[in-house]
């Protein structure tokens, strides 16, 4: 990490740019401690997913938390199960990048997998109880 | 005459790809369109299920296969039979799978 002064870092533009882009955060520091840092691109990148990563994991895991909570409560309400949908709802809404990414075959071999088990669990939906939820929903 | 049932993976899937259609692509028509096309294509899996032939490769191993959305959209649902049920494991887009599947 390299620390300068702005007056410093116009001198030597040039050289601060390329130790930022080969990794290197470039810290300027300026008056009142309004200070700035350089960094390249990719590393901006890896930063923002990183982000959106951990805003996906604590979204993940409150909503694993609630459907917990009403695996193991039996008098679930119609009203209950709309304020879930809806959480459910934000989430995919807010994770919809990663969602629909294209997949690998070891993914999707993986994916069928799992669909195996639910139904060798039994769970399963009729079309028309799909239909229903889907027009509670989408108002459809 | 098969009985359809499809398992929580596809129904979610179905859910995220309209919620993909209602909130990204702001658009409500894609939605009914899209969730009347799944019903078409389940209607087609009651009576023709066993038509189909098996998804080969990987894949064979599940003893699944595969049905193209009846009305023109590039989905396809990935099914097995037992006995005279008909399960829907998975629904996917075409673009989701790089090899669109054997």
């Amino acid at each position: 990490m390299i620390v300068t002064k702005p007056a410093d870092f116009r001198m030597n533009q040039k050289e601060f740019f390329q130790k930022a882009y080969e990794g290197e955060p470039v810290i300027i520091s300026r008056p009142r401690n309004e200070n700035v840092v350089i960094i390249s691109v990719d590393e901006f990148n890896r930063m923002q997913f990183a982000k959106r990563m951990n805003a996906y994991c604590e979204g993940l895991t409150d909503l694993k938390q609630k459907a917990t909570e009403m695996e193991e409560n039996d008098n679930l309400s119609e009203k209950d199960l709309m304020k879930f949908y809806k959480s459910f709802l934000q989430f995919m809404k807010q994770n919809k990048d990663r969602l629909f990414s294209p997949l690998t075959e070891e993914e999707m071999l993986e994916e069928l997998e799992e669909a195996r088990k639910d139904a060798e669990a039994g769970k399963l939906y009729s079309p028309d109880q799909i239909r229903e939820e889907m027009r509670a929903l989408f108002g459809v | 005459m098969y009985r359809v049932l499809v398992t929580q993976h596809a129904k979610e899937d179905l859910l995220n790809n309209l919620i993909y259609l209602a909130y990204e692509k702001k658009n409500p028509q894609a939605v009914v369109s899209v969730e009347k096309d799944f019903y078409d294509t389940l209607d087609k899996l009651s009576y023709a299920a066993g038509t189909f032939r098996l998804i080969g490769g990987q894949f064979n191993k599940f003893g699944s296969r595969k049905i193209l959305f009846v009305n023109m959209h590039n989905y396809y649902l990935i099914y097995h039979i037992v006995n005279n049920q008909v399960i829907v494991d998975r629904m996917y887009h075409v673009l989701q799978n790089p090899k669109n599947i054997k």
